[in-house]
């Protein structure tokens, strides 16, 4: 098996760069982490930090492949005429459905690989 | 979410390079108009941009905007043609000052950085479709 370190030096010389990108989802994920502290309980009281994070990733999702429909529909009635707007959005939608299609597969699969442990 | 992060800064160049050719085509078009809305000769216009910082993306990205289009002042030429339905008492029309051959330069330089700017497009889809083959 390949050591985790050895792949470690790519991931600090990445650092600078998702680490500006991410730095408010960081802070939000750490923020809902602490207030389910704060709760007192161990078992996470209402709605769960990763479940409305996965629905607020479909939501987005979701406004993606509305927003490239409605510029799709614009420029076909005629009311814009940026062609490259619509094509953009429609390939910022078609690769975040991806995205979101291949975390969904990684679920399923982590599922899969619990439901087979030996009892 | 932002996935293609540069596209906001590419879709502004694109933009701004399809008004670059909007206007050539409106400076070839009126290349033989001796009469504008003015009265006058029409006068071929010059587009210029400048950049513009994008909201989402903070104090070190610049996207591009059209910040002006100007009328060229240089005189056209002035031919002589009294049958022209313009022409002054003496026969002479002044003609607009187009010049056809600058025009398709100018179509050609815009239409190429159009093209560069879809390249970027191009490859920031590539960067990200190969970015979410990391684990197949």
């Amino acid at each position: 098996m390949t050591p985790i370190s050895s792949i470690a030096p790519d991931m600090t010389s990445m650092a600078p760069l998702t680490m500006r990108n991410f730095q408010p989802d960081i802070e939000r994920s750490n923020a809902i982490r602490e207030a389910g502290v704060g709760a007192g309980s161990t078992q996470v009281a209402g709605p769960d930090p990763f479940g409305q994070m996965m629905k607020k990733f479909v939501n987005d999702v979701d406004d993606k492949l509305k927003v490239s429909s409605s510029e799709k529909n614009k420029v076909l009635t005629g009311e814009a005429t940026n062609l490259h707007q619509a094509m953009i959005a429609s390939q910022e939608s078609s690769i975040s459905f991806t995205l979101m299609v291949e975390l969904r597969n990684k679920l399923v699969e982590s599922y899969q690989e619990l439901m087979r442990a030996q009892v | 979410m932002n996935v293609l992060s540069a596209t906001a800064i590419t879709a502004s160049a694109l933009e701004s390079e399809k008004m670059r050719v909007d206007i050539t085509s409106q400076n070839i078009a009126n290349a033989h108009t001796t009469k504008g809305l003015d009265g006058k000769p029409y006068q071929r216009r010059v587009v210029a941009f400048e950049s513009v910082l994008s909201e989402q993306m903070g104090q070190n990205m610049q996207g591009v905007r059209v910040s002006e289009i100007k009328r060229d002042e240089t005189p056209g030429e002035i031919l002589n043609n009294p049958e022209h339905p313009h022409a002054d008492e003496e026969g002479n029309v002044k003609m607009p000052n187009v010049n056809i051959a600058y025009e398709m330069v100018d179509m050609v330089t815009a239409t190429r950085s159009y093209e560069a700017n879809l390249a970027v497009v191009r490859n920031a889809r590539q960067m990200a479709n190969q970015a979410l083959s990391i684990g197949r």
